[in-house]
């Protein structure tokens, strides 16, 4: 097999070759990009740890200008708002994939899903904007929080963001499921509700588990809305309260002061060791979704 | 004793008539065949005994169909508890990709609402009575797609089984088996009439022949709507049918 392929390609005329080697050299340099990204992410990165104790990296004090550069409650703000998030657009994002797929009749369902794939395309500064004026002002008096740029106004807006990316996964997934399972759930006197909860969605559930992976790697890595809508205060997100306080993203924390800070100084590195946590946790979430995909396909098909 | 009784059903695709005045009796406890070449309206006339055509928007049904003189087309007649008495079997094995045992459990939790001990007796019932029960015993853990088409296929009759319903109908129950298979199906419908009424639609002639007590012949003229050419016992129809078209279709004359 692996020889005749040889042989083939020994056979080909000149014009055959180059753009075959054309396509692998553009192939090959993406993933060389990528890798270039994550070894300049390393060497700005990396020396941040050597340069402070790590006691003072993982602290809970973000005061650069006190020299102590706790990434605690970055991460932690990162992470709060990424979940709470997720608990709101998972549950909207998924009944909305059920209507359209499942309860919608056709005409609908032609307008729903482009209309959804619009909501994608909004960017983030509008949503943002609307975010600040809109939203934090019923945040501020509706839930009494002493300020309107706080974690739950982010992640309302993250949820909103994620809510494209979830809806679209989740609906693929849906559309997957064979019409014989749903005929054999309604065949057995099953309603087209139980037929929905206890046939199609968990014969989807590993779709839908994805489409929860990529709204998560959606809303962890957005910067500009969470930077506007989130007030942006180094705290530590603990307590009952931290819903309705301001909290600071790690993403927001790049934005704000990789523009302020002295190229080579230790904020710099720190400021890219907080990129390259980042980065790694994206790559985590990646990953996890992945592998969902491959078991998946490992089932043979999108069962 | 009638089971199901069909009175000058016509059943239509938005315009497209798809069947044209069937009337047939379906006898208690005995299987009755429905044969004939594709399009020929069999599959449909069956997805007329349980209403699954319900979930087709642009079906409508003209005529009765009496389930226990019941007419299961009136406006309040229950088609949760149709479904319920009336199960059904299809083409292709389509098992839930659950494990086995929520698989047959599946009828009885969700539609039934049993629980536990109940669930559990159910389950062995209905895998014993379609012969599973020893094979699978030690794997109701086990993913039912990673049974063998045919173990597949008795799985979905253990499901339908495990409702306890009174008819049951199936469609080209057999078409993706192997010969093996389809005869262990077989021996078992025969097994099951005991207790059940059998409806199978068969593209096979020899199957109709072998387990069947009343085959009804469908045909088109048209390409588009099915009638019932001809109904008898089926020892009569495949020996002296009545009318002429039957002997060209079972002889293998056309279909």
């Amino acid at each position: 097999m692996r020889r005749s392929r040889r042989t083939l390609v020994a056979l080909r005329s000149g014009p055959e070759w180059a753009i075959e080697a054309i396509i692998r050299v553009l192939g090959v340099s993406t993933i060389g990009l990528v890798a270039l990204i994550f070894i300049f992410l390393l060497t700005e990165g990396l020396p941040a740890f050597f340069e402070i104790p790590l006691g003072n990296l993982l602290g809970i004090r973000w005061y650069p200008t006190s020299e102590l550069y706790g990434t605690l409650p970055l991460l932690l703000g990162s992470v709060l708002i990424t979940v709470v998030a997720m608990i709101i657009a998972f549950p909207l994002g998924v009944c909305t994939a059920v209507f359209i797929r499942e309860i919608a009749p056709a005409w609908a369902r032609e307008i729903l899903k482009p209309m959804v794939e619009v909501l994608a395309g909004i960017p983030s500064v509008v949503l943002g904007f609307f975010g600040m004026v809109v939203l934090a002002p019923v945040v501020r008096e509706g839930l009494g929080a002493p300020t309107g740029l706080t974690t739950f106004t982010g992640a309302l807006v993250l949820a909103y963001m994620a809510l494209p990316t979830i809806i679209s996964v989740a609906e693929d997934a849906l559309d997957a499921v064979p019409k014989s399972y749903r005929d054999a759930g309604l065949a057995m006197g099953a309603t087209e509700w139980q037929t929905i909860w206890r046939v199609v969605l968990p014969a989807a559930r590993s779709g839908i588990l994805m489409a929860l992976m990529l709204g998560m790697g959606r809303a962890i890595g957005e910067t500009m809305a969470v930077m506007m809508v989130t007030g942006n205060a180094a705290r530590m997100p603990v307590g009952l309260d931290a819903l309705l306080r301001p909290v600071r993203t790690m993403t927001a924390t790049i934005a704000a002061e990789m523009g302020e800070v002295a190229s080579g100084s230790t904020h710099y590195h720190v400021l890219f060791a907080i990129a390259l946590i980042l980065f790694v946790l994206v790559f985590a979430i990646t990953l996890a979704s992945a592998s969902v995909m491959f078991r998946r396909r490992e089932r043979g098909g999108l069962r | 004793m009638i089971k199901i009784r069909a009175e000058h059903v016509d059943a239509y695709y938005g315009a497209k008539q798809v069947l044209a005045d069937i009337s047939l009796d379906i006898k208690e406890r005995q299987i009755t065949a429905l044969i004939g070449p594709s399009g020929c309206g069999k599959s449909t006339f069956m997805r007329c005994l349980n209403r699954m055509n319900d979930s087709v928007r642009i079906f409508s049904l003209r005529g009765d169909v009496y389930l226990d003189g019941d007419p299961i087309y009136a406006d309040t007649y229950d088609v949760v508890q149709l479904r319920q008495r009336v199960g059904m079997v299809f083409q292709r094995p389509n098992p839930f990709p659950q494990t086995v045992y929520d698989n047959v459990a599946f009828g009885p939790r969700v539609v039934a609402r049993e629980r536990g001990a109940d669930l559990d007796s159910i389950v062995e019932e209905s895998l014993r009575r379609v012969g599973l029960w020893q094979e699978l015993r030690d794997k109701l853990t086990q993913d039912a797609l990673s049974l063998s088409l045919g173990q597949q296929q008795r799985l979905c009759l253990a499901r339908v089984l495990s409702t306890r319903p009174e008819v049951i109908l199936m469609d080209e129950p057999a078409s993706a088996l192997d010969p093996i298979e389809t005869l262990r199906i077989e021996d078992l419908m025969r097994e099951l009439i005991e207790l059940y009424t059998i409806v199978i639609v068969t593209h096979n002639m020899q199957q109709a022949a072998r387990v069947s007590d009343w085959t009804a012949f469908f045909l088109t003229d048209d390409g588009l709507t099915g009638k019932l050419v001809e109904y008898g016992e089926t020892g009569q129809i495949f020996t002296q049918p009545d009318d002429k078209r039957t002997i060209d279709y079972i002889t293998g004359r056309f279909g």
